[in-house]
């Protein structure tokens, strides 16, 4: 299946706009396969993403790009067991996942 | 969500921020594009999860009431999908947490899009408009 989503990157930008994402510690709950993390991680310290789903977390750790800089984590678990300590994240996001 | 809410805030950082973003439950228009010509080839309905949108609204108010969040900012926004074929469109739409019905039938869709390739002399694509809407809130508590 081929579809684009966003390409214009209008949901990065609202993102970038509401918070401070430079060296911020980001989980994203509901991250799927990845696709929104991806955008929005370049100026994070590191983004978590979580998701109960399977093949979507191995589709995201086969998906995240070799870089340098902001680290990328996918864990698979359920929002309402967050396997976090408290106050570990300055940013939580839940991307279409609400 | 109401747990997973609270789960988030605890997991917040003193004066972290949460953010809620999704597409909202309404009809969106579909339009054969290329370049700088457009038609409107269609429309896809996402009602069926209107009831959604309530629950996820209940949820963050609930969060608010509780005094685990302080709403800060709303705002909403528009993002365009985009497909090359009208089968590939229909296999996005169907999928995902509820189906959506595409109006008025893909044959109407697919005769737009080559409508628009003769015209602009050029492959069309077909674009949907979702209306997103973003909601941050603020841990409550001391900073």
């Amino acid at each position: 299946m081929s579809t684009e989503i966003d390409p214009e990157g209008r949901e990065t930008e609202a993102l970038l706009a509401v918070a401070d994402f430079g060296g911020a510690r980001v989980l994203e709950v509901g991250c799927g396969s990845g696709r929104l993390m991806r955008r929005y991680a370049p100026p994070a310290r590191f983004v978590a993403g979580l998701d109960p789903g399977f093949e979507e977390v191995a589709t995201a750790r086969r998906e995240r790009p070799e870089r340098r800089g902001c680290r990328l984590m996918h864990v698979q678990a359920r929002a309402e067991a967050l396997p976090f300590g408290p106050r570990t994240f300055d940013l939580v996001i839940f991307g279409w996942s609400l | 969500m109401v747990h997973a809410l609270r789960d988030a805030a605890e997991v917040l950082a003193p004066a972290g921020i949460l953010i809620d973003v999704r597409p909202l439950s309404a009809t969106f228009p579909i339009d054969a594009v290329a370049g700088p010509l457009e038609m409107r080839a269609g429309e896809a309905d996402a009602s069926a999860m209107a009831g959604d949108d309530v629950a996820a609204d209940r949820a963050a108010q609930e969060a608010a009431d509780r005094g685990w969040l302080v709403p800060w900012r709303r705002a909403q926004f528009d993002i365009h999908y985009y497909w090359d074929t009208p089968d590939e469109m229909t296999e996005c739409l169907r999928s995902g947490r509820r189906p959506k019905a595409v109006r008025p039938s893909l044959d109407r869709i697919a005769a737009a899009q080559r409508d628009v390739s003769a015209r602009a002399s050029r492959a069309a694509r077909l674009r949907c408009t979702r209306r997103m809407q973003l909601g941050a809130y603020a841990k409550a508590g001391p900073a």
